[in-house]
């Protein structure tokens, strides 16, 4: 046997044996693994067959196979129309604006609810504080309706009563940006402190103690031991947030917008609703909707490496 | 000298607190605000709501609307049946959260890398509605309670957060030395990693319930019998009825609409179970329950 | 390690058997179905079959789609005392097992086209919109009709679509591909004003354009509303083929109408529309006309300023309850007068409407439906258009959901709880395959029920005033140019080209009069370019291949 040979079944058989001997240390967990991995082998990877639409002139009735292929004429057609485009920016716009102001929102309030120390007090906040994410859009975008009008919306009757100048918060398009985002801001942020506060208890008392014994003042005990300690939660979470940036929900924006903010209201889901979806042009819905997901796993791939960097475990 | 420093130090924490504790209070009762709004609708009159008049107070106090929510089996008969599939639900997603989280947390397992990302792209990619409803037809599952509750059943981004726990809770040292000691590896977990995991679990078992009961888009498609629709599907036919398209032939579709007042009873009583059920979870988030069993 | 092995090995089977169980829970979990079922078994029907050589032999099984608008304290639509009734008047008697398969009218295009993807749609394909329709025709899911099998199996609802014309809408491409239900013309769209402010003013009544908007100006000179007066409310238009119909010329060229007339999309760039536009942006700029309609897209708004008091004029369907007893709650001393078409006609117009479509429902029958199939579901038509079984599902049982007036006419009870309850509109989405409302046999009849049924007590008047309305401007009314295929390029851009008409509309009607010119011809161009060119050019080369150039 020349010597190459030699190599080469040496390395087979060593890489064998690996195999082996992982499988029979780590059995439980692999079997453990068995559930989880079968559900999303059958409920997401299978039907995600179905994003080859993409590159093809889906009829209904040809079904996947039988519809003519494309190629990227779909996507080519989404990309040279002007609508799309201010789509794009505006989600891009309005997303970011959500991440920049609606990113800390939540761990701030959950560093200070973990600072009450009257329980009932804390109880009860807890509990309000959360509520508006059990409302629809539509709903949220009523009541704002009636709060935020010009004329007669109850918070420019106010001010017109005391003698200041109307704000067109819901009818003129810088204004109505941040009234998305802090409405969008104001419904999640409740909710949002769940996370971060179960991540506090997690802490271990006793570093709370040596911060005490070191000297550290209440601020010092945030900025020494709570935050360090839900750092990786917090960058868990902002690398999921960045992966979505592409996305958009339809709901809040087309509930909260109206023809007069049109320009920045238009997002790519308002836009893939009337282009794509009341068109019945499926294709393209699911395009566009295999472009964002391209974007957004991008985007966590980048983060993730910047996160590990950094030091965290990261995503993957 | 040290007095002076004491007494500082205490007025800045008073401050802090009246602070902290005002900010909080602001806004929990901006959130609180709406609800009460919706709620004064359902407790008026039609006429007061149409007209717009009825803002935190209830004009024409009536319980009319309640008593017609209330006295309507197909809405209990639905909340019992969404209650008892969330509750499936959170229980299928727990057990399939922690068998996905636990071993990817093992640095040792070959693969897990692999596997990872294989969920990870599940959070991103999706195949559609169309391709959704397919699968759901081929496995013979449209009209069928399993349809809500297999599909959606595991989280990748829930199953992150429980791995990111995990791994900031469960110090590794505590592990291996288990797994030295000839622990298997169920073992450990069941006995080790999850009575230290108490906070998350519950966090966990929080976002799947809420997930569960909020979500209903694929009630909408996958079921047509009614018996079978969950409640806020049923919940959400009663909002749309108004905007139908007025571009076809048919004549006005309403002689009778639903008025705002009973939808507003409807949102507040497909809301309350959730209200009601937070406060017991939330014990578990007030004291950090950490078994003291590593010392250095 | 063996035992430990063991105990490992028969947790985990016990958690497989677990996760089994809950696929199987749901595979045997034929859901806990209400009331009794219909007697759909392979039993023989409880009647001997008629002479009639139509009994089928062999039982064939039809799924018939019916709406589900989620009104809320109603019996499931696919499964009630009526589908039930159905059953056994119908199905039993024929042989034919009926199924109802229940489609959300808030998404059913969705839905239908799921539906065909899994190849489980039912045997009719319906819509109410005709580009819609014409879509599931393109995508290949509507069979053509057999003519003669129409004839031989449901004469006399093919002889009601002969009477009414209507087979020509359906006739695409040389084939009949629908056929339709009746629509008997109904009176309750009409716009109101509030005849007390007329009076306090001493002004008659406006009968065109210049003096109607002198009577808006008088109104909010006045302030007969109080600080807020609205002369008229307004609320973002329907964008659909109604806009602009007493701009338009009389009589109207053919070809015109043909491109620009439709209604799915409004012709932006014609000039009758853009006159009406102007129109709009004077009143708007001269706060005659609600300050916030852009944010009232259902026209709730509209209403709530209409029935406070605040607003002067308001244009809907009339119902019997929700707004002029709501009104009359606020402002005890209202009076309403029908305002009539004229006041909205600017000089040299006529009070121009378009011609309601003679149909209501249109249906197609499905291209994977079998022969046997195509001939049950005909002859449910047949059966549900006789008077007798028409009468009984629009109206129900006697003494306990109606109950029979002095002239005949049957007057509904409302509030039965009773098993026979009716289902949603009075059993409408049922019958709406054969007419989409009630017709009691003569004009008259039609006209004395719609009066009570859609107007509240004492207001009557507006109803007949509102049909008198209609048989004098009759003459005026125009009816769509007829394609002999479908617009493709409508059904493609129509969603997209009605959202961008609400915002340019907003910003025509919102800008400063001298900027309206410039304005206008920068947005055409824009509309254009979305897709209504496409939809102008696709129409002229049908309409000229038609005319034989």
């Amino acid at each position: 046997m020349s010597k190459v040979s030699v190599a080469y079944e040496t390395k087979k058989k060593k890489k064998k044996l690996g195999f082996m001997y992982y499988l029979r240390r780590d059995w439980q967990l692999y079997l453990l693994l068995v559930f989880p991995v079968t559900m999303v082998i059958i409920f997401k990877y299978f039907p995600m067959a179905g994003l080859v639409i993409a590159f093809k002139d889906y009829k209904i009735l040809k079904g996947f196979m039988g519809s003519e292929w494309v190629g990227f004429k779909n996507f080519v057609e989404i990309f040279s129309n002007k609508d799309f485009y201010r789509a794009l920016r505006n989600t891009l716009i309005l997303n970011g604006l959500d991440l920049l102001l609606g990113f800390p929102m939540p761990i701030i309030l959950a560093i200070m609810l973990n600072e009450i120390r009257t329980m009932w007090y804390k109880k009860i906040n807890q509990t309000l504080l959360y509520l508006p994410h059990f409302l629809s859009w539509v709903i949220i975008a009523g009541v704002a309706y009636q709060l935020f009008q010009p004329r007669t919306g109850l918070v420019n009757v106010l001010l017109r009563n005391m003698g200041f100048n109307e704000i067109p918060f819901l009818t003129e398009n810088i204004h109505w940006v941040f009234s998305y985002v802090l409405i969008g801001v104001w419904q999640s942020m409740g909710w949002g402190t769940i996370i971060y506060l179960a991540a506090i208890t997690g802490i271990n008392p006793e570093l709370y103690d040596s911060a005490t014994i070191d000297g550290a003042g209440r601020w010092g005990k945030i900025r020494y031991v709570t935050l360090p300690g839900i750092r990786s939660t917090i960058t868990i979470i902002l690398i999921i947030n960045l992966g979505r940036i592409m996305g958009s929900s339809f709901e809040r924006a087309h509930s909260l917008g109206n023809p007069i903010v049109k320009e920045v209201a238009s997002v790519i889901a308002t836009y893939v609703y009337s282009a794509g979806i009341q068109a019945q042009k499926y294709s393209f819905t699911t395009a566009v909707g295999l472009f964002q997901s391209v974007v957004g796993l991008v985007l966590v791939l980048i983060s993730d490496w910047i996160s590990k960097k950094i030091g965290e475990e990261g995503l993957l | 000298m040290f007095g002076d420093r004491y007494i500082k130090t205490k007025i800045i924490n008073r401050t802090a607190d009246i602070f902290i504790y005002l900010t909080v209070g602001l806004l929990s009762l901006l959130c609180v605000l709406p609800f009460i709004h919706v709620l004064a609708k359902s407790l008026s009159s039609d006429a007061k709501v149409t007209s717009q008049l009825v803002y935190l107070i209830p004009k024409d106090f009536n319980l009319r609307a309640y008593r017609s929510v209330l006295g309507d089996p197909s809405m209990i008969r639905s909340l019992w049946h969404t209650v008892k599939v969330t509750v499936i639900f959170t229980a299928l997603g727990m057990f399939l959260t922690v068998c996905a989280a636990y071993p990817l947390t093992r640095k040792r397992l070959r693969g897990r890398n692999i596997i990872s990302v294989l969920f990870v792209i599940t959070l991103y990619f999706s195949g559609g509605i169309i391709p959704d409803y397919l699968l759901m037809h081929r496995l013979g599952l449209l009209n069928k309670t399993a349809s809500l509750i297999l599909p959606l059943a595991f989280s990748a981004y829930n199953m992150i957060i429980m791995r990111t726990s995990i791994q900031t809770t469960v110090p590794d040292s505590l592990e291996e030395s288990a797994f030295l000691d000839g622990a298997s590896d169920i073992r450990i977990l069941l006995q080790i990693v999850l009575p230290l995991c108490k906070p998350i679990l519950a966090t966990l078992c929080l976002f799947y319930a809420v997930g569960r009961w909020n979500a209903y888009q694929d009630s909408v498609f996958y079921i047509t019998r009614q018996p079978l629709y969950l409640l806020q599907h049923k919940l959400n036919l009663l909002i749309q009825t108004t905007n139908t398209s007025l571009t076809s032939s048919e004549a006005q579709p309403d002689t009778v609409t639903n008025p705002e007042v009973i939808k507003s009873a409807c949102i507040i009583f497909a809301t309350l179970p959730i209200v009601i059920v937070y406060p017991f979870v939330q014990k578990y988030f007030v004291k950090g329950v950490m078994i003291g069993a590593v010392k250095g | 390690m063996n035992r430990k092995v063991r105990k490992t090995v028969s947790v985990t089977l016990v958690l497989l058997l677990v996760t089994l169980l809950f696929a199987a829970c749901g595979k045997t979990d034929t859901g806990t179905g209400t009331g009794t079922q219909p007697t759909q078994s392979a039993s023989s029907p409880t009647e001997a079959p008629k002479e009639d050589s139509k009994v089928f032999k062999n039982r064939v099984t039809i799924q018939i789609p019916v709406y589900d608008r989620g009104v809320e304290g109603l019996p499931p639509v696919d499964d009630n005392y009526w589908t039930r009734w159905i059953q056994k008047e119908f199905g039993d008697k024929n042989n034919i097992t009926v199924e109802y398969v229940a489609i959300p009218r808030a998404d059913e295009v969705n839905k239908f086209n799921m539906l065909l993807a899994a190849g489980d749609a039912p045997d009719i394909i319906f819509h109410y919109d005709f580009p819609a329709a014409v879509a599931y025709k393109d995508a290949g899911a509507i069979q053509p009709i057999d003519i003669d099998m129409l004839k031989e199996y449901a004469p006399t609802y093919y002889q009601k679509n002969v009477d009414l014309d209507m087979l020509k809408y359906g006739f695409i491409d040389n084939q009949q591909y629908f056929i339709f239900a009746s629509r008997p013309t109904a009176y309750n769209w009409l716009t109101m004003i509030r005849q007390d402010w007329l009076d306090k003013l001493n002004m008659p009544m406006p009968t065109n354009l210049d003096e109607y908007l002198n009577v808006l100006r008088a109104f909010r000179d006045n302030k007969l509303g109080g600080p807020n007066t609205v002369p008229q409310t307004h609320r973002l238009p329907y964008p659909n083929g109604y806009f602009a119909n007493a701009y338009r010329p009389y009589p109207i060229p053919e070809e015109e109408l043909a491109l620009y007339s439709d209604l799915s999309v409004v012709a932006l760039t014609w000039e009758p529309v853009k006159q009406n536009i102007k129109t709009d942006n004077l009143m708007y700029n001269e706060g005659l006309i609600s300050p916030n309609f852009a944010l009232d897209s259902d026209g709730s708004k509209a209403k709530a300023e209409f029935v406070t008091g605040v607003g002067g004029v308001y244009g809907d369907y009339l119902t019997k309850e929700g707004i002029i007893d709501v009104l009359l709650s606020n402002v005890p001393d209202a009076k309403l007068s029908l305002l009539p078409a004229t006041a909205g006609v600017p000089k040299g117009g006529v009070p121009a409407e378009r011609a309601y479509w003679p149909f209501g429902m249109i249906i197609g029958f499905n291209s994977a439906s079998s022969e046997d199939e195509v001939k049950a579901t005909m002859m449910l038509l047949e059966w549900m258009i006789q008077p007798e079984n028409l009468f009984t599902l629009q109206n129900g049982i006697e003494g306990k959901t109606y109950k029979m007036g002095d002239d005949g006419l049957p007057i509904a009870i409302g509030d039965y709880k009773g098993e026979e309850r009716m289902n949603y509109n009075s059993n409408k989405d049922l019958w709406c395959l054969v007419i989409e409302g009630k017709d009691y046999g003569s004009e008259e009849a039609n006209l004395k029920v719609q009066m009570t049924t859609f107007a509240p007590d004492g207001f009557e008047y507006l109803i007949k005033d509102r049909y008198e309305e209609c048989v004098a401007n009759q003459k005026y009314w125009y009816t769509d140019f007829l394609f002999d295929t479908g617009i493709s390029a409508v059904s493609e851009y129509k969603a997209i080209l009605q959202e961008k008409f609400q915002e340019y509309y907003t910003q025509l009607v919102m800008c400063n009069p001298s900027e309206f010119d410039a304005l206008y011809e920068r947005l055409c161009k824009e509309y254009l370019d979305a897709g209504f060119q496409k939809i102008i050019d696709e129409k002229k080369a049908v309409y000229e291949r038609m005319k034989g150039r």
